[in-house]
Order: C-alpha cells, then structure tokens, then sequence
C-alpha cells in the first residue's frame, strides 16, 4: 500500500509538471501566431477614432513587456481569470460556460452512445470472430470512420433536413424559443439533437467497437481462458468473468480521455449544425486571435484531459497490479 | 453437474441481458426520433408577424460607446435615433430633428426636433437629451472616444426649449447632418455618467436600466441570447412618422438576428424557411439560391472597395541608415514601385472589366475610382478619355509597352524582364494577397499572366491577413490585393492616401496608410473638401482628389463587390427595390417600413414599372416629354400615383402623372426616376433613367406631329424615338410630340403599348419644322368576366388572380385580381390566345380555360372555383413512416442478431493461429440425468 500511495503521489507530481508545461505553451503559442490582435478588434472601420483604439491597448495590456502580460496570465490562470475577451468584451472564462451547457449536452449524449454501442458491437464480434455480424460491423464501423465529419453532417443535414425536412437543419432549439420543462420543449431539444449526436457515433463508434474487439480477441488466445474454458465453464460465464474484464483495461483509458474531450466539444458537428456549444463558440476566437478566449478554451480542454489522464491513472492502478512495475 | 447447470443458465441470463441491452438502447433511439419527427409545428394562423434576418457576424456589445462589431451597429441604427439617419439613398434623413438651419457664418446649427419621439420606457424625447448626450461625450472624451471624434468643432450645445437644440462651433464642419451618435436618455445615463462607468456598462444591467436597454428608435432590443446566437427586437409601436413614409411603425413585430457561423447552415436555413432573408449570400451558392421557387435576391452596390496597392514609399524613407524621419529598416528594396510609368504601364494592362466581369462572374462593378458608386453622390465615374484603357486589352498592352521603353525600362540582361536602364532593376516585384480568397487569388493570376506580356514579372505569395498586415507595417512588399469598406461620408477614406496617415514605423499602427504615397496637393485638397461648406463645392473637390489617385495610381482600383441579398417571398411582399435605394437591406430600418406580410392588406404594390425609352440625350433649354407603365393587380393605371423626380446637377424637380415634361436649362447628367405607388401607399420596384444634356446645334430643326388612332384619337404616352440622333419623346395627352435634332433625314418610329408600330422617313432642314403625325392601328384586346364559387353560382369570388400565361411560357403576360363584386378587366392584351389560370387561398386553382384576344374586342369568361378542404397533414408524414420504419428495422436486425448468436449458444472455434485447440466442446452440456 505504501508502495501504491508512492506511485500515487509520483503520478501527481509529473501532472503538476505537465500541468505547469501546458499553461506555459498555452500563453506562449498564441503570442507567436502571425499578427497583431489589434487588427481584428479595430476593423477598418473608419469611424474608429485613434484614441479609441489607444485606450484598447491599454485595456488589454497590449502593449505590456511580454514578462509582464506572462505574471499577468499566470495569476489568472490559477484564479480562473483570463481577462477580457478582445471581441466578445466579457470575462474569457465567463464566455466559454455560456456555451459548456450545450457541449456537455451534445457530446456527453453522443459519447454515452458510442461507447455503449460501440463495446457491445466489439464484444460481439470479439466473441463470433469470423461472423457475418464480426465481418458486417467491421465494414460498417470503418465505412462511417473512414468519412469527413463535416462531409457526413453536411450529407445528413441535406437528407434529412432539406430533402426529407425530418429533422431541423441546425441550431439547438427553434429560433425564438428557450428551453423549458415542457414537453413541447423538450421533443424540441431532443429534435435538434438527433442529427448531431447520431453523426458523432457513427464516426466515432469505430474507435470503441475496433479497440474493444482487438483488445477481446487478444485475451480470448490468452491461457487463462483457455483454462477457464478446459474447466467446462459455460461460454457465457467465459466471457463475463475472464474475458471482458481484462479486456476493459486499455478501455479504460480511451473512455476518460473521450469523457475529458466532452468539454472541448466537437469543432466540426457543432459548426456544421450551427450547435451552440464551446467549439462552435471559439471558432471565430481563431480567425480573430482572440487569445483570452482561446486560452481558456485551451486551458479547460488541457485541464479535463490531464485529470482525466490521472484518474485513469490511478484506476488502472487499483485495478491491475501490473502496472506498477512499469 | 449441478454447478454446470447453474452456469448453463446463468449463460442465458447473460445472453437475454445483452439482447434485451441492445434493444433497449435502439427503443431510446426510435422513441428519440418518434418524439423528434413529431416536433412542434408552428401553427397555421399567424398574426404575430416575425422576422429572422441571418448574420454572420456576432455582436460584441450593446454599450454605444464600445461597439464595433457590424451586427452591433445594425441594431444600434435601429433601436436608437439619430438627428438624420442615414436614409434610402444613403443621404442625410431627418429622423429625430424635422428639420435645421444653418446661421452666424456656418458656426451655429439649430436642429428642431420632432415632438413625438418617445423612449421605449414611455418618456419623451427632448433637446435636453440631446444636449445632455453631446455634453457628456465633449465632457468624457476618454470614456467616449468612439464616438468622439463626431463631435470634433463642437463649442457649446444648448436645448432653447424642449424640442429646439443649438449647436456652436469653433470652425464651420462639413459633417453636422452625418454625426454617427445615438441620442441617449438623460434620466438613465446621468448615473451611468456619474458612475464613471460609460464605456463599460451592459445594456442589460438593472441597475442602471430597469426596463433594458432604452432608445427611441423603430426598434425596442428585448433580449440577446447569447447561447443561442439571437438578438431579439420588438418594434416600437407607435413609433413616430418619418417624412415620405405611409405608416407609423414598422410592418413586423419582431425581428430576431440570428447568427450563423457557417455559410452552409445559414444557406440551409434559408432554403428551409428557418430565416426570412441573408445579406451576403456566398457567391458561389447565389444561382443556387435563387433558382428556389420561394427566394428571390438583389444585388445591390455595397461600400466595398477591392484595391491592387502599389508600394509608394520612396527609398529614403525604406533605408535604416538615413537616420530619417521614417523608419523601416526590413522594407523592400526594389524601388520602382515608386516610378509613376511603371504603376501606370501595370495599370495599364490590367484588365478590369475581365475582373468583374470573369473572376467576379458578374456579381462585381468594374471600379474607376476609390469611393464605391453605393455613395453616388461622392463617386467619381472617372470618364472614358481619361482611363488608362486604349481600346482591347491587346491594344492597351502595345501602349504600356511603348510607354515602358519610352521610359528607359529595356530588356536588357533577361530577355522577358524588363530593367531599368539607369539603375539596372529588374521590374521583378513580390505580390502578396490574402489566403483562401479565391478572387484575389484568380485576380493575382492573371494580373501576372498580363503583365508578363509588358515584362513584368511577379511573384506571387498567398499569406494570411495577419502575416500581410505584418509585412504591410514594415513596408516588405512591392504589392497587394486588399480591400476597403468606406463610411458613407468620404473624408476618412480619402485621408488614408494622405501623408498624414503614413506611419512613423512598424509599431505604429493608428495610421492607415498602406501604400504609403504622399501628393501635398492631394493633402491640401483633403483639408479644403472638410471645410467646404456648399456640398457641389465640396463635390468637386472629392471628384478631384478621385482623379488625381486615378492618374497617379498608387493603387488599381479592382472592382466594387456586390451585395448579394437572398429573401424568402412565401410570406412576405412589397421588398424595396434594394439596387436603386442602396441606403435599405435587411439591416436597417427603412426595409422593415416596406415590406409588407403577404396577406396582411390583401395589397400587393405595383410591379413592372418601366419608363418609355432608354436613355437618351436633349438639347439643353428643350422640352422633354416622358411616360411610365406599371402593373398592379388591384388597381388601374388611371389609380396610381406616379411620382417623378429629375435629379439635376444643381436642382431637384417632382412631378406627377404618368406622362410628363421638364425643361432641362443646364448640360450635363441627369437622373430621372419614376416611382409608382397604389392607393394604399404601397411602393413598386423604381425605375431610372440618365439624360445627357448638351448645347443645341446650330443646325438644329424641329419634328413635331401627332399621334392618334385609326379613329382619329389622340395616344398618349406613345414612344417617337429618332434612333440616329438618340432622341426619344413621348407624346401628351393631346398625342402631340416634338423632337430637337441636327438638320438630315431620319427613319422615326412610333409605337405604343396595344398598337402596331409605324415608321416614316424625314428630312429636317436647319430653323425649319417638319411635321410628321402618325396614326396606329389597335393590336390588342381586352379580357374581362367574373370569377363565381362553382357550387354556389350566385358568390362571387373576390380577390382572385386572374393570370393570363402565353403557351409554354413560365411567367403571366397578364395578371389582375377580381374586385369586390368578382368581376375582372384586363386590357390592351395582345393579340393571340392564352391560357388563363385562376387562383385564390382556399380554392383549386382552375386553369383549364383558354382565352382568344381578338383586336378591338372584349373576350368575356365566366370562371368557376372550387373550394378545397385544408389537409391538415403535410409532406412530412411518409418521411416519418419512413423514418420510424428504418429504426423498427434496425432494432429487429439487431436482435436477429442476438437471437442467432444466442442459437448458436458457444463461441466459433478460434481462428487466431496458435491458439490452443479446444479440447472439449463445453457449450453442449452433457444431458442431465
């Protein structure tokens, strides 16, 4: 036990230290992009006085020495402060949870899904390698893998919104209306709601449903099972008991790191449906260099996965001795 | 054996729980999509009228004095007043002032103010806000300096009552009809003031507004969801009258601007009814978008300009080690950028007209001048002989040849680049434009294809804005393609080429020079164009200062972009004529006062409004004589109210009627422009012409004469038109017309809507009147009957459209709608037959009759429609079958599935090679016995 609160605290500190490198990249990598901020705040629009544009540099630390915008951005970093976004003129974090609501929503939906479907469709076809259903879900997860996102969603948005009209083209809700508790609300919801998450676990189901076979048919030819099998122990109970189990470890780490991408939202659904969650929120941040935003955008991505990194970390850990000698 | 029966069993369980998992999930999924394709429809009766305009643009804030986003400003234009709005025609318009005068040397304007403006939390709008608004700005430059710079001159502002308001000035200002600045509730903003919170507070801040953001325009701004991408605004009812409108508040009652990210989505919700119009369709989609039966579009000139810049700087002030006032140590040092034969030969071969006409694909004006034609009045056309454009593009690349070697620049050391003789540089330039803009791209092709021709060679580089803007600053480029959006009043644009707005050096970047050329004269221009307080003075100078960029060409003018705006028309009607009035789209007001709900009058505006002829040319102090046709489906030509106006250099004139005649007392260009509007005041698509007036020759002789029927009966309105000498007249009410040509002999033609044409030759002789009547024979007929229910004969149907279609033709020749009593006239149809298609809400459309239109006569019908029953279900009822059917198929695969797997009851043998082999098959537990 000792030796597990050791790696345990081993493990904390090495997150500290690529917490600490990431924060550090996240500040440093937007000051090199090409460009001067300032030229997307002020468009040319010439009734912007110069005086005007003077008082945004200094609102903004512009013209700061790079030390001082650094200290500046490292206490904010640890108060959650980002400072003003440059186009938006609001708190760059406040900003970014405008919009995480609707991200959780989408991506914590769609997530669900693949994962679900995703596992059941590998373990199936781990445990009938060779089947019509082993080969048929194969060809079916790698079809939709192998498609653009954005060319998929755009084909559905067609389909089914212009041609068809069964499903509204964009957008999270009608224009006009907000969410309620009622049942008109909430069919509108789950109306706007199915392309996107639909699109998402059809690209994304490869990933669980291939990883999840590969890592069964592995432990299947394991001896253990063998021997599980030589013990007359039913296929069922094989499967259950030995099989999966040992093949959830390297799940283990594919399922929190799409959990910790839950928050950065899916850039490409949500732009194609015009889903208002944070992707969809940020992509102007770029063309703009709008760096608060970004960075906050950044630093919560970086922050979700790297915790989510540790959790399964430790996880694995309690789970499976062996990772300890490594 | 007993523990193997319990697995047995339990190996069940675990089969049925993935079977019954996997189902499970495909229910959630069907009940997902039953529940989602069930949706709530938006019912059928609509009196709340909403409007949704698409923008791609998010706003940033709604606080006046800290916003710059597009969409902000839109809104802005709408929920706040200003003392003159900028109106339909991008001129000064009197909105929250009636009127001014102009006293004391041009140093004190009085604004009298209208006495019914209300802020939209119900108090009056007074001088005193006014005041307050402008004290507060010249009190809180700092806070204020967005908007400061407007009041630039300012000395004292004074409220002398309620509703009158001085403004002292310290110099006479060009501007004060275009001050940019919303008029702000005092009893609100004096704590804002006080609070030292002007440029930071949020509009939405109940503590500062309790009842929201507060204005006294058109619109009142409900709310901004801003996860939802929607700003929300109500109109304002009543909201007080504007001079020249009809109504008294806008025609909807809600706008919402919902904010796109993609084009793609925004195009989609277009085309699916989602929003009601886009302004600025993708070029690339607009054939696409307007081919849909329920979308129409415009595409009016926009205040863009897109502009090829030359680097002008001269090397003095490119060299670090001068030690001079400038400067850019990094900049380029291929200076015969700077050598006015170079830009001018390059100009020379650059071919705009393919710019606009090719790359563009149409949907872009070739430009001769800097300020875009949105702005007409400050656009300066620069005329034929003055281009820089000898005929064919061959010709005009023989004449920048001969002028390049005339120059000095010779092909010397390489046998396709020029260099300079004296100097020996090569005119081997770098070309930057922005990446990912095709048009740029395809412009900068073939500007090096063009120029290669005259030995000049580019090299092209594509960089992001950001990088350009880089090498911009440092002055690292020879060219560019980029582009402008002027303001509406010309000063500011004008002073980017001025000496003035060139940088000190890389870190300045409050200067908007980018090419970097200096002409004292020009900047001396700049100055007088500011202070010139009579407008054609002030004209002219901007006219110069346009023809002296022109010839010096700092940069090529490439061509003015048009705005392509995309509207659905299956609900509502009456949208202005965009391409004429380029001060209305669908973000400003002016457009909400005109279009109208289809349904909500049972009115439609007059269409097809047309003036007799094209353009022509008179002699000045002559008579010129002009007649108009329109269509309107309720009411007769006699019932409109046809409105003339005949723009001259100096003076505006209005007339009325549909034939008649001006005098033009001075040369140059007019406008003529006929409105026609309906009984109700509803306005159709304007129609303009330009007349040329110029001196009357000495050789000048008259053609007059009239024009009647086979009867004996005056026409009026009937065309005459002398092609050679491109004089067209019409004649009067008395059929009576009168032409001014040089002396000769002339074919001349009459002709008039519903009868022949005829021709007659004439030979004029100097001081002499020829006379010249002509008669014309009726060609057309008329149409008239009654449209009655087919079950109960003795109701009459009004408000019918009655449309008569040419065979095989997709548009009525022909359409009007019954009146009261059912009965409908149409005349001066053509002779022939047509098909004759009835319609009206709520009936089948009959369209089984034909009509014969004999000259002269009066075809009568009798037309019977029959009332249908409303399906209540739409075309989405099979896709929802379809769908549900598709998910039902689903789940039963997928438990075929399981099903099967659980059959089989045991694993296939393993396949991976090494496994172990099985021993015992255990899946088939021995019987129990």
């Amino acid at each position: 036990m000792r030796n597990f609160r050791r790696i345990l605290l081993r493990r904390f500190i090495s997150l500290f230290v690529t917490f600490l490198l990431v924060i550090c990249i996240n500040f440093i990598l937007f000051r090199m992009m090409p460009g001067d901020p300032m030229r997307f705040m002020v468009p040319s629009d010439p009734a912007i006085p110069d005086e005007y544009k003077d008082k945004l540099i200094e609102r903004y630390g512009l013209d700061d020495p790079l030390t001082e915008q650094f200290i500046t951005y490292i206490k904010g970093v640890f108060t959650l402060d980002f400072g003003e976004s440059f186009q938006y003129k609001m708190p760059a974090m406040d900003f970014i949870f405008e919009y995480i609501p609707w991200t959780l929503l989408l991506v914590g939906v769609a997530s669900f899904f693949m994962i679900v479907i995703g596992m059941l469709i590998g373990i199936i076809a781990a445990w009938k390698r060779g089947s019509l259903f082993d080969s048929g879900s194969l060809a079916f997860s790698l079809f939709f893998y192998a498609m653009p996102t954005f060319w998929l969603a755009m084909i559905m948005v067609m389909l089914f919104a212009v041609t068809w009209e069964i499903f509204p083209p964009s957008r999270a809700l009608e224009i006009g209306e907000e969410f309620e508790f009622t049942l008109a609300s909430v069919k509108d919801l789950l109306s706007h709601l199915v392309m996107p998450v639909t699109c998402l676990v059809l690209v994304y189901i490869a990933t669980f449903s291939l990883m999840m076979r590969g890592a069964l048919s592995d432990v299947m030819t394991e001896d253990y099972i063998t021997t599980a099998r030589a013990k007359g122990l039913p296929e069922g109970s094989v499967l259950k008991d030995h099989a999966v189990p040992n093949a959830m470890l390297p799940m283990l780490i594919l399922i929190a790191l799409t959990i910790a991408y839950i928050v950065g939202g899916a850039f490409m659904v949500e732009y194609v449906f015009e889903y208002p969650g944070v992707g969809w929120a940020t992509i102007d941040a770029v063309f703009e260099e709008d760096w608060p935003v970004l960075q906050a955008a950044f630093f919560l991505i970086a922050v979700a996965v790297l915790i989510a990194n540790f959790v399964s970390d430790v996880v694995m850990l309690y789970l499976d001795p062996r990772v300890e000698l490594s | 054996m007993n523990e193997m029966d319990y697995s047995s069993l339990f190996d069940k369980c675990r089969l049925h729980y993935f079977v019954s998992l996997a189902i499970v999930v495909c229910l959630l999924l069907t009940a997902l999509a039953t529940l989602a394709v069930t949706a709530p429809s938006v019912g059928a009766v609509q009196t709340y009228y909403e409007y949704r305009i698409g923008v791609k643009e998010d706003p940033d804030t709604f606080n006046p004095f800290d916003m710059m986003a597009g969409t902000s400003w839109s809104v802005a234009h709408m929920t706040y007043e200003f003392l003159y709005a900028v109106g339909p025609m991008m001129e000064p318009y009197p909105q929250l002032a009636a009127s001014h005068e102009v006293s004391n040397g041009n140093l004190t304007w009085t604004y009298h103010l209208v006495e019914d403006s209300y802020w939209h939390d119900g108090l009056p709008v007074t001088a005193h806000d006014v005041e307050f608004t402008f004290k507060m700005i010249m009190d809180y430059p700092q806070e204020c300096a967005l908007l400061a710079g407007y009041l630039e001159g300012f000395d004292e502002v004074t409220a002398l009552d309620n509703y009158t308001v001085q403004i002292d000035l310290l110099r006479p200002k060009a501007n004060m009809l275009s001050l940019i600045v919303p008029i702000l509730p005092e009893h609100l903003w004096s704590k804002v003031r006080d609070d030292g919170v002007i440029d930071t507070v949020d509009m939405f801040e109940t503590d500062y507004f309790p009842d929201g953001p507060v204005g006294s325009g058109p619109f009142i701004l409900e709310e901004y969801r801003m996860a939802e991408g929607e700003i929300h605004l109500l109109a304002q009812k009543p909201y007080h009258r504007l001079p020249g409108i009809e109504v008294d508040s806008v025609n909807i009652d809600k706008l919402i601007f919902v904010i796109y990210k993609s084009d793609n989505a925004l195009i989609t919700a277009l085309e699916t009814g989602d929003i009601d119009v886009v302004d600025g369709v993708p070029p690339s989609v607009w054939e696409t978008v307007i081919a849909n039966p329920d979308i129409d579009g415009q595409t009016p000139a926009t205040l863009i300009l897109e502009e090829f810049g030359f680097n002008c700087a001269p090397k003095e002030w490119r060299l670090s080690e001068t030690g001079g006032e400038r400067n850019f140590p990094t900049a380029s040092t291929n200076y015969e950028t700077t050598n006015l034969t170079v830009r001018q030969a390059c100009t020379m071969a650059t071919d705009i007209e393919y710019i606009a006409n090719e790359i563009h694909q149409g949907m872009a004006q070739p430009a001769y001048g800097l300020i875009p034609p949105a702005t007409p009045f400050w656009h300066y056309n620069v005329p034929e002989e003055e281009r820089w454009d000898y005929g064919s593009h061959e010709d005009c690349v023989a004449a920048a040849n001969q002028m390049l070697e005339d120059a000095g620049y010779r092909y010397i050391s390489s046998p396709t680049v020029r260099e300079n003789e004296s100097s020996g540089a090569l005119l081997e330039f770098e070309f930057y434009y922005i990446r990912a803009n095709i048009h740029d791209e395809q412009t900068a092709e073939m500007m090096q294809i063009w120029w290669a021709d005259i030995g000049v060679k580019v090299n092209l580089y594509d960089e992001s804005e950001g990088k350009l803007y880089d090498l911009m600053s440092n002055m690292e480029y020879d060219m560019f393609i980029w582009s402008w959006w002027p303001d509406v009043d010309p000063t500011w644009f004008l002073s980017v080429l001025t000496t003035d707005e060139i940088p000190v050096d890389n870190s300045d970047t409050t200067a908007w020079s980018d090419c970097f050329y200096t002409n004292p004269y020009y900047d001396q221009l700049w100055w007088d164009q500011q202070e010139a307080m009579d407008l054609y003075e002030r004209q002219a100078i901007v006219h110069e200062m346009q023809q002296i960029v022109y010839r010096d060409c700092p940069y090529i003018c490439l061509v003015y972009p048009s705005g392509l705006i995309g509207y659905r028309t299956d609900e509502y009607e009456n949208f202005p004529d965009m391409e004429v009035l380029t001060g209305i789209s669908p973000s400003s007001f002016w457009y909400y006062f005109a279009i109208t709900p289809i349904g909500s009058t049972g009115n439609t505006a007059p269409y097809n409004v047309d003036m007799d002829g094209d353009d022509r040319t008179v002699f000045v102090g002559t008579e010129a004589t002009f007649s108009g046709s329109a269509d309107d489906l309720e009411s007769p030509d006699e019932e409109l109210n046809w409105t003339w106006t005949i723009m001259e250099l100096l003076d505006t004139t209005t007339l009325y009627g549909q034939n008649i005649k001006h005098f033009f007392n001075e040369t140059g260009e007019s406008t003529v422009t006929l409105e026609v509007k309906d009984p109700e005041g509803l306005s159709g698509n304007l129609d303009s012409i330009t007349v040329t007036v110029i001196d009357v020759p000495v050789d000048a002789g008259w053609i007059i004469g009239y024009v009647n029927d086979t009867e004996g009966e005056p026409i009026a309105g009937a065309l005459v038109i002398v092609s050679e000498a491109s004089s067209q007249q019409s004649s009067d009410e008395e059929g009576f017309y009168n032409h001014t040509v040089e002396s000769g002999t002339y074919e001349i033609y009459a002709t008039a809507e519903g009868y022949s044409n005829e021709s007659a030759s004439v030979t004029v002789v100097m001081g002499n009147t020829t006379w010249q009547n002509f008669t014309l024979s009726v060609t057309s007929g008329s149409v008239a009957g009654d449209v009655l229910d087919s079950v109960d004969t003795s109701v009459a149907i009004a408000g019918a459209l009655v449309e008569l279609y040419r065979p095989g033709d997709e548009e009525a020749a022909y359409a009007k709608k019954t009146d009261d009593s059912g009965s409908f006239e149409i005349t001066l149809v053509d002779e022939g037959t047509y098909e004759v298609v009835v319609s009206k809400t709520g009936y089948e459309t009959n369209d089984t009759e034909t009509v014969t239109v004999v000259s002269n006569e009066t075809a009568s019908l009798t037309i019977h429609l029959t009332a249908v029953e409303e399906d209540e279900d739409g075309g989405g009822g099979l896709g929802t079958i379809a769908i549900v059917v598709g998910i039902l198929a689903l789940i039963a695969a997928v438990a075929a599935a399981a099903l099967l797997l659980k059959r089989r009851k045991g694993p296939e043998p393993e396949t991976i090679e090494g496994a172990p082999p099985e021993e015992a098959p255990p899946e088939e537990p021995p019987p129990e016995t």
